[in-house]
Parts: structure tokens; C-alpha cells; sequence
């Protein structure tokens, strides 16, 4: 890996501009005078196709060149977003989970940090908080482009949401404390529901903890657009990419990766909670007599001043 | 030129007349008649206002540097800004023209204030800079460009010796609508708030590893985006400025101020929110479909640059 750095503030140089202004480079003497930050950084991964670097311990080939644009930075922001769409075309039933959804992600009344009414009485803004930006582009052998990627070193924060549509690897942490109807509190159950699919509304796991009570392991189903909110606590390793073809990215944090799909898709797997659920039987999704689905939804949060005008 | 003074002065303290820009260029300025500066609306403020007629800029010897500490260069060279209707990025191009008498780029000096809900009164005098809202595009004779093509050449070369070349060109650019406001808060130094308004009909980004006379036409080197339309308000008014100061460290701060309970009434009742649209991203001959982000609303954003190394 080459890493290059930028000093943003310390080197920039205009040479020359050919209109009716004559721009001089800025002198040495100058130049010693600058402290430049090096915000910017740019790192090139190449193809390696015989682990020849034999930094992946699986020995796997590394058919796709990166070179990775990261800024150096600490960005807080509250904001609220009505609808966001990405993504929307129509795709081949054999490439998406449900062939219903329009469009690789669907968010909507989206909400990035909170608002809440702390214990002396005073309005608190909480922030959504992520550190280091950075965009990838891959290239494959043929020098063409493949994929591109937005992501985060670490993200953390509450989002609201409405999630009609997600593409991508995604698995939620969910504390599993009570079961309306099931006669099961005390167990502290903490599993983790995965998908790592196209177009979906759902993710799921068996809760193998519950068959040596039941004698059968329930299927514990988030359906996405039952949830009102998720947290990320220091996540790492979120992106979302676009990628013509499958694309192992280069990881940038601890935390797990998969590989990328084609079309638009979202790595969200690291320290991802789905917290303050309310978990219930399934009505009429049971899958016989050793398949009851359970469902699981929670609160929306507020992020907004209106309640306490 | 007397009638000239009279004209101005019979619009108490409106100013109004062309402005020369200094880019080489082939651009025919209209000094704006009598008839049309009494049809500027001023509002008791001090108004400067101009339009671009014919406007073109070209430069093969433009060149900017950004150093790295490994003394690895990055440079963007060639520049082209020519209207939309040009058959070629450097040769056989057009001008383009924007805005008229009835619908000119305004530069305005005015006196602003705003009162929270707690009663609390904010003043300043602010320079408002703004594009026209596009009505002068009904006026425009058959064939003459109101948008423009924006073209630059980025090169970076590695370590390695590797090089990559990337021509960026904006094709049918529109600002129109756009506003920027300036003005001093005391403690806080320059505050800026505004609406960005974008539109494209294409964004070719095109990627090489030689550099070439003009972007290339291999689909498999590039990245297309057809029909971007930003619109995204930066602040809002009074109380919600945007900052830029920097630290101790030299670190970059960019600071949008949070609105409070104060302002979150008229903030939510009044201030814009953003949308991004765009029609398709195609990469490498893999289409994308449609992105749709609509009602985003900034409550705060902070970004603090860091050293990465």
C-alpha cells in the first residue's frame, strides 16, 4: 500500500492561470511559515492476484485495484430527511430478495441524532457523530471502473427511520428480554439477525438458545419497517457502495465485511443495535408447528424541537 | 453618462451596471439601458446588478498544484467553460448568456433583522449575491446558450510512477437560483448562509493512465450522471449561520450553527429544505437507476479537519 498525504494548507501552489492576472508561486521563506495538516490522505491498493503481500491470511486473490480518497475529520450533524431512494430501476427477480421493491434502498422520515428533554427540564440535541470520510474507487484488471464507495471509519449515533427497502450486509444486535406472550424473561438473550441480500425488508436468526426450553428454535424476524429507530456505537466499516460486479473492498476498521452485491449496497454490521424492542409471536406467519416466527418493533425517536414549543 | 447617474439616483440608491469579468474570454457585455435599470427592484438597498452575454474561458496552461509530503504531485490542468452547445471542449465553442435586465445577478446590500421567539432581536447588514431565477431563459434568442460546460483536467502521479488522469466536465450547468449571504457576527467573524442550486444535464468523469487532448469515450474509463438537480440551503438567514474559522492546531472548522428552541418555529415553518435528484449513474456500462433524497433539513453540522498521520 502507498500512502500519500496532501498538506492542504502548506503546498498548494497556483502556478499559473492564463487569464489577465499574473499569479507567482508562493516562495520557500514563505512556504517554512506554514504549518500544513495532512487532512487529506490518499492510499492505492493494487491488484494482487498471488497474495504476493500475503496480508490476507486466507491466501485469496485480490482481483480489484483501489485508491482510496480519505479526509481527516470529525463531523457532528442533526439533521431529518423526508425520503431517500437509491437506486430505483427495475432489476431480474433472480438478482433482489423481494421483487417488490422498487429500489435497492428506501428510508423514509429519516432522522440523524435526537432531541430530548434531559432530567433538569433543559431541550438536548444529540448528535449523529462520524469520523474520517473517505471514497474508493476499484478498478479491475482491464483498468475499468467497478465500483465506487462512500464510508466512514466510525459512525456512531441514533437513527430514525422507516425502512421500506435495504440492500446489503446488515446485522442488527437485538436484546431479547421478554417475549410478549412467552413465559421466557430472565434469559437476557442477545442475538444477531443477518442478511446479506438485495432489496429486502426483513433480516432474521433461529434462536437456538430457546430449543432446549421449547423443544423447537423460533425464528426471531426484525421486519425493518417495524423499526423505529437502531443505533450505531462506534461502528466500523459502514459504507454504501455502487458496483457493477461482486467487489471484496479492502476493509478500513475492525468489524465484518462481506462482499459487495451489484447495484447500490450498505455494510452495517459492526456494534449495530436495535434497542428497546418489543418482541411478540407472529400472527399468521407461523411456519407449522415448529416454525412460530417471532416480530419485533420499536419506538421512533424525536428529533425535533416542535413537541416543546 | 449623466443619464446614467440620473437614472440610478431616481431609483434612490439603486446601482446597477455591468461588471467586467476578468477571465480571458470572448464575451460581449451590454451596458444595461435606462429603460431597463428602472425595472430593477431595489429594496431601499444598495444594488449592483450585471449580466454574462456571450461569455466563454479557455485556458490549455491553467494549472494548480497540490503538494504531497512524499512529493508525489496532483495537479489540475486545462480548463474549460464554454456553452453548452460546443461541439468540442477547446475548439468550436460557443458562449452562453445569463440573465438580462429584467432578470440580472444581483449583488445587494441591505439591512437585516430577525426577532426570536423570545423576543430577542438580531441585526446586521448583509451582501446578498445572487444568480437570476431563470426567467431570462424565455427571453433568449433561438440558439444561444443559457447554460454552460465546466471541463478540468485532474492528474496525479504515484510513487510507483503510475499515473492517473481524470477529466471531470460538468455539460449544461445551471446556478440559476442560487444566493449567498454574507455579513458579520460579532465574535464569530465572516457568516455565510444561502441556497446552492445545481443543475446538469450530464457529469462525465472519465479515468485514465495517460492524459489525453480532450475526456475520452471509452465507457468502460467512466462514470456518467445524467440530470443532476441539488438544491440544498446552506443556513438560514439570521440565526443559523455557517461559519469557517481555524484552531490552535491549524485545523479547519466548519460550524452551521444549531438552531434552539428560539428559532425552531420560523426554522421549520420557513426555511427551505434540500433535495438531490438524480436520473441514472452509469459506470462501466452498469446502470444504477434513479436517486431521490428530498426534504433534507440541516438542525447542525460541525466538521473539524484532523492529521491523519
Amino acid at each position: 500500500m502507498k500512502r500519500f498525504a496532501i498538506l492542504c494548507a502548506g503546498t498548494a501552489l497556483i502556478r499559473a492561470f492564463s487569464a489577465s492576472a499574473d499569479l507567482q508561486p508562493i516562495g520557500d521563506d514563505v512556504l517554512s511559515d506554514m504549518t500544513g495538516q495532512s487532512a487529506i490522505r490518499i492510499d492505492e491498493i493494487p491488484i494482487d492476484l498471488n497474495n504476493t503481500t500475503g496480508i490476507r491470511a486466507d491466501g485469496s486473490d485480490r482481483d480489484q485495484g483501489f485508491t482510496r480518497i480519505t479526509i481527516g475529520a470529525d463531523i457532528e450533524l442533526n439533521a431529518n430527511i423526508d425520503r431517500t431512494v437509491i437506486g430505483k430501476r427495475p432489476r431480474p427477480d433472480s438478482e433482489v430478495e423481494i421483487p417488490e421493491l422498487e429500489a435497492d434502498v428506501i428510508l423514509n422520515n429519516v432522522s440523524l441524532g435526537t432531541i430530548t428533554r434531559a432530567d433538569d427540564g433543559s431541550i438536548q440535541m444529540n448528535n449523529f457523530k462520524v469520523r474520517d470520510p473517505y471514497i474508493e474507487i476499484a478498478r479491475n484488471a482491464d483498468n475499468q471502473l467497478t465500483g465506487v464507495r462512500l464510508g466512514f471509519k466510525e459512525a456512531s449515533g441514533t437513527i430514525g427511520h422507516e425502512i421500506v427497502s435495504l440492500s446489503g450486509d446488515i446485522t442488527a444486535k437485538a436484546y431479547v428480554d421478554e417475549i410478549v406472550g412467552l413465559n421466557l424473561s430472565g434469559l437476557n438473550l442477545i442475538e444477531y439477525p443477518y442478511n446479506h441480500n438485495t432489496r429486502t425488508n426483513r433480516i432474521s436468526t433461529e434462536l437456538q438458545a430457546l430449543q432446549s426450553i421449547l423443544g423447537w428454535s423460533p425464528t426471531l424476524t426484525l421486519h425493518l419497517g417495524e423499526l423505529g429507530h437502531t443505533t450505531l456505537n462506534g461502528t466500523q466499516n459502514l459504507y454504501l457502495g455502487f458496483q457493477s460486479e461482486e467487489i471484496n473492498y479492502p476493509k478500513v476498521g475492525a468489524g465484518p465485511q462481506g462482499t459487495a452485491h451489484s447495484g447500490f449496497w450498505l455494510n452495517l454490521q459492526d456494534n449495530y443495535d436495535a434497542p428497546n424492542l418489543e418482541i411478540s409471536l407472529a400472527t399468521g406467519t407461523g411456519g407449522g408447528l415448529f416454525g412460530i416466527d417471532l416480530v419485533s418493533r420499536n419506538e421512533r425517536v424525536n428529533n425535533s424541537f416542535s413537541p416543546y414549543f | 453618462m449623466n443619464k446614467f447617474i440620473s437614472a440610478v439616483f431616481a431609483k434612490n440608491t439603486l446601482l446597477s451596471f455591468l461588471l467586467l469579468l476578468p477571465v480571458m474570454a470572448h464575451a460581449d457585455l451590454i451596458p444595461m439601458s435606462d429603460e431597463a435599470l428602472f425595472q430593477v427592484n431595489g429594496q431601499g438597498a444598495s444594488a449592483l446588478s450585471y449580466t454574462v452575454e456571450d461569455y466563454s474561458a479557455l485556458s490549455e496552461d491553467f494549472k494548480l498544484e497540490l503538494g504531497f509530503d512524499s512529493g508525489v504531485p496532483t495537479d489540475f490542468a486545462k480548463f474549460s467553460l464554454v456553452g453548452a452547445s460546443s461541439s468540442d471542449y477547446f475548439e468550436n465553442t460557443n458562449g452562453f448568456t445569463i440573465g438580462n435586465a429584467n432578470d440580472p445577478f444581483t449583488l445587494t446590500l441591505q439591512h437585516e433583522s430577525f426577532t426570536d421567539a423570545n423576543d430577542v432581536v438580531s441585526e446586521a447588514v448583509s451582501l446578498v449575491y445572487a444568480f437570476p431565477t431563470g426567467a431570462y431563459v424565455d427571453d433568449l434568442a433561438p440558439g444561444v446558450d443559457s447554460k454552460f460546460n465546466l471541463t478540468t483536467l485532474m492528474s496525479m502521479t504515484h510513487e510507483s510512477g503510475n499515473e492517473l488522469h481524470t477529466w471531470m466536465s460538468l455539460q449544461g450547468v445551471s446556478l440559476d437560483n442560487s444566493y449567498y449571504k454574507f455579513w458579520v457576527d460579532p465574535g464569530k467573524g465572516l457568516s455565510v448562509s444561502g441556497l446552492i442550486s445545481l443543475k446538469t444535464d450530464t457529469f462525465v468523469a472519465d479515468a485514465q493512465n495517460t492524459a489525453t487532448a480532450q475526456p475520452g469515450t471509452d465507457a468502460g474509463s467512466q462514470w456518467v450522471v445524467d440530470n443532476l438537480d441539488l438544491s440544498f440551503p446552506l443556513g438560514a438567514t439570521l440565526y443559523q449561520p455557517l461559519n469557517i474559522d481555524v484552531d490552535d492546531e491549524h485545523n479547519l472548522i466548519i460550524e452551521l450553527k444549531a438552531i434552539n428552541l428560539s428559532t425552531a418555529e420560523h426554522f421549520y415553518d420557513t426555511a427551505p429544505t434540500g433535495n438531490l435528484y438524480v436520473d441514472n449513474i452509469t459506470m462501466n456500462g452498469y446502470e444504477s437507476g434513479a436517486i431521490e433524497i428530498e426534504g433534507i433539513q440541516l438542525q447542525y453540522l460541525r466538521v473539524q479537519t484532523r492529521d491523519l498521520l
